[in-house]
């Protein structure tokens, strides 16, 4: 009878309610929260998060939630004002790019200069080891809000991060074999996720993060291409195709779609499924590709 | 009735109770009238009395809310059918002085509506465009810009691409009005040399009777409606007159020529 | 052969590029001969909303910018003539009316795609195979209609009047204008995008007006002007990584003020001694 009222009670206590910015992080939190909470993802997949304009709807979302959760490092500039105009005062904010070890873009950039990634590359979320660190973190936020599922959020942080373990290890023996593990990216997304699981991300089409190639460039990675004998361009389905389209036709590379955020693609819905994926495909491209 | 008289005697322009009007305003009102093949019908009016309105009325370019118009045999839809065997000789504008086109090629645009729309001016054309321009007096001016034209001449340039499309009849307006004093008459004698020299039909409107009185075959006097319209011999004498004029009016006789001089005239 | 024509993209932009200014150039004449540069405006503009319709819609953004730019071009001459409005103000109506749409169906895309704002300025990497075909496609209908009815549109513009009382159908062939009008200024786009296709409608015409009073002429030194801005428009953008769009327009531009300090008709007419406009 008592276990009963308790059952009740533990139940019947109001989730807490998670927002965050990408689906990725989405997936982390209800890994992390199990049944006490209800997440929610602002970004659906669609979108890239550096262009996304938020409606009402979002405010609405972070006006009411317990907790954010968020990547940083200058990925999501829309949200500050987003977040100062809800005024919720009981938000809890987490920040998943704390304590990571940053590194720039492959182009070079990330030092501070104007436009796409002044603060150095934030696409961190694609190395399961910093999703391990973010599962800490968010199950310790957890635990602040609401302290009676402490134990309970603590447990599925630690299977989390083991079942991260065991996805790092199978999706890298994938990998090894490859003799040829070099690709051209389309925007910079990929160097936590190559540095991982072993890749090589040799140019990026975009100059710089946001800003389409002129023509010169575009002949200047054409040769690059060719002389370095690159097989794979990668391209991502929240940009404009034409200009991978280009590039792959002009040098016979193979072109191979990768998503960055979960969501986008069939297939990809959360955080394991859309890393088997990307690595999955960029493999079986690295390993059919010819270059004419 | 023979052959020839009947052709005589069917009108090649027939205007039977025929009112345009406009969306402000009536332009003409309950006209009729008829001209023979190769007669001479000066159009007599003050501004503003519908004579533009007349002439498109014969090309078909406005239709009558009331009456009918017809035109070498043909009304209604179809007048635009004959609109190639018509010369209209507009008022002038100028030209725009710089429009990349030279005489020749301008009196050339007479052809057009005798060729099709994918064939190109022969040398056949070509020869009557020259040989209309020499009627006209302006073969020295052949290779000009049109635009640099004096306006005499352009007003003669205008006759010409009537002439080369070898039309039945002419139609002109007004085309002393735009040309300076001294010029007039060449135009006048021009039109009057190309009327009997190839029995065109010719309708000449004008505001100055005594213009073109000599030569007329017919005569209408129209302000909104006709206010006179028959024979020389009908209309011009004093009785008619006064009462069109509303005033004294002379008949003077100098020189073997008739002029109309109008005296006083009461509101 | 010059080294960015080594890239298959470089030559079909050149090729691309070469199309336009040929038509541009075509079509440019009667531009400027019957006063429709604000006409051309309009129908950029229109087209603007037809992209933005096209992107809202996932459909090919040059078929709907054709669709939108002929619907518009027929509002306009209905609007003038029915409307008893004058020409200018049923085009200044439309102009802003469509763009406006276009900023509306851009507000009313889900994803955010910047593409649409390639369309404004040009994006030469933007031409695929099958965007040169269509140019291809629609710029022989376009100098074909104008090769066919050569002699009828000289007589619409140099006297209306008289050409449709001689029986030429006027109002057929002033629509008709507008219509290859509508479809230059869509095969247009990709090369020299919205903002300034208008210019490569109007400059080289009157740069040609400049230098010559003979009609023929007036269509040969129009067309070498047009081409000659765009080729070296082109080179100029690639070296200088700027918008294909801009550095035609440049080009364009100095070519005609040449053309205006070397033109015969600021000097009195060797023939009649008139001075020219």
């Amino acid at each position: 009878m008592l276990g009963f009222a308790l059952g009740l009670g533990l139940v019947s206590a109001s989730p807490v309610r998670i927002v965050t910015t990408i689906p990725d992080l989405a997936d982390w939190a209800r890994n992390v929260g199990g049944d006490r909470v209800v997440v929610q993802s602002l970004i659906t997949g669609s979108e890239s998060p550096h262009t996304y304009e938020p409606g009402p709807d979002a405010g609405m979302a972070i006006a009411d939630a317990d907790l954010l959760v968020k990547v940083g490092l200058g990925l999501e500039e829309w949200l500050d004002g987003l977040v100062a105009n809800a005024g919720n005062k009981r938000l809890a904010i987490v920040d998943v790019s704390e304590g990571v070890e940053v590194v720039k873009d492959v182009e070079g950039h990330g030092g501070g200069e104007a436009g796409g990634h002044p603060f150095g590359n934030p696409h961190i979320w694609l190395d399961p080891q910093n999703a391990k660190a973010a599962a800490d973190m968010i199950a310790s936020a957890l635990s602040r809000i609401d302290s009676a599922g402490a134990v309970v959020y603590q447990a599925n942080a630690q299977i989390y991060d083991r079942r991260l373990d065991c996805l790092t290890d199978a999706l890298s023996r994938l990998v090894q074999p490859l003799p040829d593990r070099r690709f051209i990216s389309y925007h910079e997304s990929w160097p936590y996720f190559a540095r991982r699981f072993g890749f090589q991300v040799v140019a990026s089409i975009e100059p710089l993060p946001g800003q389409e190639p002129s023509a010169r460039y575009m002949a200047g990675l054409v040769d690059l291409v060719k002389s370095s004998r690159v097989k794979v361009v990668c391209t991502e389905p929240q940009l404009p195709q034409d200009v991978p389209n280009v590039l792959a036709s002009e040098t016979g590379a193979k072109l191979v779609m990768l998503s960055p955020i979960a969501g986008a693609l069939p297939g990809t819905e959360d955080y394991f499924s859309l890393l088997t994926y990307d690595v999955q495909h960029l493999v079986a491209a690295l390993s059919d590709g010819r270059v004419r | 009735m023979s052959e020839q008289t009947r052709a005589a005697v069917s009108p090649v322009i027939d205007f039977r109770g025929v009112t345009v009007s406009y969306p402000q305003s009536v332009a003409v009102e309950n006209v009729t009238f008829s001209l023979g093949r190769g007669e001479f019908l000066g159009v007599i009016g003050p501004n503003g009395s519908g004579k533009t309105t007349l002439l498109r009325a014969v090309l078909g370019l406005v239709r009558p809310a009331q009456g009918r118009v017809r035109v070498l045999g043909v009304s209604g839809r179809e007048l635009a059918r004959v609109r190639r065997r018509i010369g209209y000789v507009p008022q002038r504008r100028p030209i725009e002085p710089n429009f990349p086109i030279s005489v020749f090629d301008a009196a050339l645009m007479g052809r057009y509506s005798s060729l099709g729309v994918l064939r190109s001016p022969s040398s056949g054309d070509r020869q009557k465009v020259a040989a209309a321009l020499d009627a006209v007096g302006l073969t020295d001016a052949s290779g000009h810009v049109a635009g640099h034209l004096s306006g005499g001449q352009q007003q003669r340039l205008l006759i010409a691409r009537a002439l080369a499309q070898e039309p039945e009849i002419l139609l002109l307006d007004e085309p002393t009005s735009a040309v300076d004093v001294g010029t007039r008459a060449t135009i006048v004698d021009l039109v009057r040399r190309l009327h009997r020299e190839r029995g065109l039909t010719t309708l000449y409107v004008t505001h100055d009777i005594n213009e073109v009185l000599p030569y007329l075959d017919k005569v209408l006097y129209i302000n909104t409606r006709v206010r006179a319209f028959g024979t020389c011999e009908a209309v011009i004498n004093r009785t008619t007159l006064e009462e069109l004029y509303g005033g004294r009016v002379v008949l003077v006789e100098d020189g073997g020529r008739q002029y109309v001089v109008v005296g006083d005239t009461h509101a | 052969m010059p080294d960015f024509l080594h890239y298959a993209f470089m030559q079909r932009a050149l090729v691309g590029s070469i199309v336009v200014g040929t038509t541009c150039s075509f079509i440019g004449v009667f531009v400027v001969l019957r006063g429709m540069a604000f006409a051309g405006s309009g129908l950029a503009h229109a087209a603007f909303g037809g992209v933005a319709l096209g992107f809202l819609l996932a459909i090919n953004p040059l078929f709907s910018a054709i669709v939108f730019c002929l619907g518009t071009a027929g509002l306009i001459q209905m609007a003038g003539r029915r409307a008893q409005i004058r020409m200018d103000t049923a085009i200044g109506i439309f102009f802003a009316f469509t763009m406006a749409l276009g900023v509306l169906f851009v507000g009313l895309m889900k994803r955010y795609d910047a593409r649409v704002y390639g369309y404004l300025f040009g994006n030469v990497l933007g031409i695929t195979s099958g965007n040169l075909w269509l140019m291809v496609g629609l710029a022989a209908v376009v100098i074909g209609t104008i090769t066919v009815l050569f002699k009828e549109l000289k007589f619409l513009c140099f006297d209306e009047e008289t050409a449709q009382a001689s029986g030429l159908p006027t109002g057929s062939l002033s629509a008709l204008l507008l219509v290859l009008l509508a479809l230059t200024v869509v095969l247009s786009l990709k090369a020299i995008g919205i903002i300034l296709v208008e210019a490569l409608l109007v400059i080289p015409a009157s740069a040609a007006y400049q230098l010559t009073n003979r009609y023929g002429l007036m269509f040969v030194l129009s067309w070498a002007f047009g081409v000659l801005s765009c080729a070296s428009g082109l080179v100029l953008s690639y070296y200088m990584e700027i918008p294909s769009g801009a550095a035609i327009v440049v080009v364009a531009t100095v070519l005609f003020a040449a053309a205006t300090l070397l033109s015969p008709k600021r000097k009195p007419c060797k023939v009649c001694g008139k001075e020219g406009a």
